[in-house]
């Protein structure tokens, strides 16, 4: 027994000897990054809840993984279990980052995926992941060229992976991009050698990667390139090629009657005729019936016998949404409001327009577009310069959106209906009513993309309509502290101050 | 007196509720808790080695352990805590050849003692006198376990995947074939420590003697691993638990897991000794 027990123990040690101490870092690290994702996912759930000091902790504690197990900073070179450490580290940074970024804290966001792609260039998924994420950046703020040359380092990096969730997933569609935004960035219009570069990478991507989904997003994407550079004959034969492929598959990954839908969107975009292009969508609804497709297909189908000016054709189509999509709301209400607004376009078929409108919120009362229906009535008037029934109509949308409003739960229906209310007072000239509700909206879309628009719009309406400086001071000095981070926090400050300064003068 | 309430017409309930009493009666001698308390020890320590891998004292030895138990990917988090199960009772199944197998005869001995049998002094010394016999029944008693839970890989794997019925039918004959061979080699310790016998006879006799008290013998050993049951369900389920929860609380499971079975191994251990006891009476 004694003997056993010291032959088991001496070869473990003399394993453990030779046992790499980074393993041990390694772990500790990963129940780290482990337990913050852990705490971000909570979070996420409903971000609402938590306040701008929580997120910040939140990136603070991301980052402050990224700085305890960078322990291999410097090591371009490092051995495995280095590179894994690093790469922890790089990921924890990452999330600071997503987390700066939801903030709209863009200056801090830009900082830490400097540090990333400074410290981490020798890790080609982590540098591609940056660079990625520093070219959305860009391409967000307008910089397409700055955009365009990130996105250059994703596609050099990265292998191209379209069921691969994450940057791997991304890589094929962004050599079209590249090109795109190096044509926006020429100012010149098309810039061919670009679309030449990415046309090749694609080409290499087909030859590569024969009967493989990666060939189908290729030739899809080839499509674009020809669609870019008016060659339609060209978008034609590749999106035919993608199609057959992806009928030929067992499991095709994608649904063909998207590349159907493409190409009739290239050809109507290539101004092929409109009989053509009703030709191909019509062949969507026949050869793909169980299609998700289909909707779109039904729908593009009313817009170009519109553009035909066949409007009977065009609500026929529509009608035929109504009654095939009938159990989804959204989609049977999107389907009358179209129907309405095409007939509104003839004032001698406003009667029928107006029974239309009239439908929706009796049918689809809960729908973004039973709740478009009181304010366009009343725009139609306004077009027609009936001023009587402009009043009528909008004293009637204000009523229906107050009822609204009372009678259903706060919601994102409620908030829909609100910024309807605003539109209506504000049309109503009654801008004092409008500022209160904007305020109160802009309060409760404070964590949304829109929350911004919502003040600034108040403090234009408070500065402008109702000539209250100081109403507008206090609305941008509340932007300025609820976006304290982000660009736009820093402009209303900026603006406040200015304002102040008209005022006091 | 005792013997004869063996042999009477009590009810097989009866007579496992009077051995479990005996043992539990005995829960406060300390003497009888040491080699329970030496199982526990050597495999707190073998635990902590393993869910403690990355602290720096450890880590030379844990580290190669856990490599050795779990492969590679086992020094990774929360890699560690879904493959932890596997790797104890990895580790386990040597702690039973080697320390309990041992242990379980000095125990045996010492229960014997407590309930007027055998001789004063000298348990630890017996039992090691007698431990390569303990050592061969505890490895036939582990390859007979592993050998029975691979039954349950012969029920095909889609037909489990879509019932339950299935599923709980395979777990539950998994769980008898289990309990049968611990009845059966239940007295082997018995056989071997206190009346001195070689293998080939104390498998004999154990047998024998499982076989005409088997319903007492199946009670004794069955019913605290049924109440045990639950956590050996749980560590099959760790994905899940470590999805829904944390992955630490695996290692939680496992340590409340190994408490309690230390209480049922000492009431088992009693239970069977009270028993054998009884039979032997009854013999005479």
């Amino acid at each position: 027994m004694k003997w056993t027990v010291l032959l088991v123990g001496s070869a473990l040690l003399a394993a453990g000897c030779g046992a790499d101490q980074d393993a041990a870092t390694r772990f500790v690290a990963q129940r780290e990054l482990y337990r913050a994702n852990e705490a971000f996912r909570n979070a996420s759930i409903q971000p609402e809840l938590h306040g701008a000091d929580e997120w910040r902790a939140l990136a603070d504690r991301f980052e402050s993984i990224a700085d305890r197990y960078d322990v291999a900073e410097g090591r371009t070179t490092p051995d495995p279990i280095q590179a894994e450490i690093q790469t922890i580290a790089a990921r924890a940074l990452f999330a600071a980052a997503q987390i700066h970024q939801a903030q709209r804290d863009t200056t801090r966001a830009s900082q830490v995926l400097e540090r990333m792609s400074r410290e981490y260039a020798h890790l080609p998924t982590i540098a591609g992941e940056v660079a990625y994420a520093r070219g959305a950046v860009a391409e967000r703020s307008g910089h397409a060229l700055e955009a365009a040359e990130q996105y250059q380092v994703v596609v050099d990096r990265i292998e191209p992976d379209p069921l691969q969730p994450g940057v791997a997933g991304e890589v094929l569609g962004l050599p079209l991009r590249i090109a795109r935004l190096r044509s926006v960035a020429n100012g010149a219009g098309i810039d061919r050698s670009a679309y030449m570069q990415a046309r090749l990478y694609y080409e290499s991507a087909v030859h590569s990667n024969p009967g493989t989904i990666i060939e189908v997003d290729a030739r899809t994407a080839l499509a674009a390139v020809a669609v870019d550079l008016e060659k339609w004959e060209e978008a034609n034969s590749e999106l035919r090629a993608a199609e057959h492929l992806l009928l030929g598959m067992e499991d095709p990954l994608r649904d063909p009657a998207d590349v159907r839908y493409y190409l009739a969107g290239a050809m109507q975009k290539g101004q092929a005729p409109a009989d053509s292009v009703r030709v191909i969508l019509e062949s969507i609804l026949t050869d793909y019936p169980q299609s998700p497709v289909r909707l779109h297909a039904l729908s593009s189908l009313s817009e170009v016998a519109l553009s035909q000016g066949k409007t009977e054709s065009a609500l026929e189509y529509l009608d035929r949404i109504r009654t095939d999509y009938a159990g989804n709301e959204a989609v049977a209400a999107g389907a009358l409001l179209g129907r309405a607004r095409i007939l509104e376009r003839d004032d001698r078929r406003w009667s029928e327009s107006l029974e239309a409108y009239r439908a929706l919120p009796a049918e689809y009362p809960v729908t973004e577009a039973a709740l478009w229906a009181p304010v366009e009535i009343a725009l139609h008037y306004m077009r027609v310069a009936d001023d009587a029934a402009v009043t009528r109509a909008l004293e009637k949308a204000e009523e229906d959106y107050r009822n609204f409003i009372r009678r259903y739960p706060p919601g994102p229906r409620s908030l829909f209906a609100r910024e309807r209310l605003v539109q209506t007072l504000l049309l109503q000239d009654d801008n004092e009513a409008a500022v209160t509700e904007m305020l109160s909206l802009g309060e409760d879309l404070a964590k949304t993309p829109r929350g911004p628009a919502v003040f600034i719009a108040a403090a234009e309406a408070a500065f402008a309509g109702l000539a209250d400086t100081t109403q507008a001071v206090t609305i941008l000095e509340r932007i300025g502290e609820l976006y304290a981070g982000a660009e736009i926090g820093k402009m209303a400050i900026a603006e406040a101050e200015r304002l102040r300064g008209l005022r006091d003068s | 007196m005792l013997g004869g309430c063996v042999v009477g017409p009590m009810l097989p309930l009866g007579v496992a509720l009077r051995a479990w009493q005996s043992a539990l009666v005995l829960i406060f001698r300390s003497a009888i808790w040491l080699p329970f308390l030496m199982i526990l020890t050597i495999q707190a320590v073998g635990f902590a080695l393993l869910v403690g891998f990355y602290h720096p004292v450890l880590f030379p030895v844990a580290a190669p352990l856990v490599t050795l138990l779990g492969g590679a990917d086992a020094l990774r988090y929360p890699i560690l805590y879904l493959a932890l199960p596997t790797m104890f009772a990895r580790l386990n199944l040597g702690i039973n050849i080697l320390v309990a197998s041992f242990a379980g005869g000095v125990a045996t001995i010492l229960f014997a003692r407590a309930f007027g049998a055998g001789k004063a002094n000298g348990a630890w010394r017996g039992a090691l006198r007698r431990w390569p016999i303990l050592l061969a029944f505890a490895a036939l008693s582990v390859a007979l376990v592993i050998g029975t839970s691979m039954l349950t890989s012969l029920v095909p794997e889609n037909l489990a995947a879509h019932s339950r019925a299935v599923r709980w039918g395979a777990r539950a004959v998994g769980f008898l074939c289990f309990v049968v061979v611990q009845c059966y080699l239940a007295y082997t310790t018995a056989w071997v420590v206190l009346r001195g016998q070689s293998f080939w006879p104390a498998l004999r006799d154990s047998v024998r003697v499982a076989s005409r008290t088997f319903l007492p013998t199946f009670l004794v050993i069955a019913v605290p691993s049924a109440l045990l049951y639950p956590f050996a369900y749980a560590t099959e389920r760790v994905e899940w638990i470590a999805a829904k929860f944390r992955p630490e609380i695996i290692s939680m499971i496992l340590g409340c897991q190994l408490f309690l079975e230390l209480l049922a191994t000492f009431v088992v251990v009693g239970a069977v000794t009270r028993l054998f006891l009884w039979r032997m009476e009854v013999s005479r």
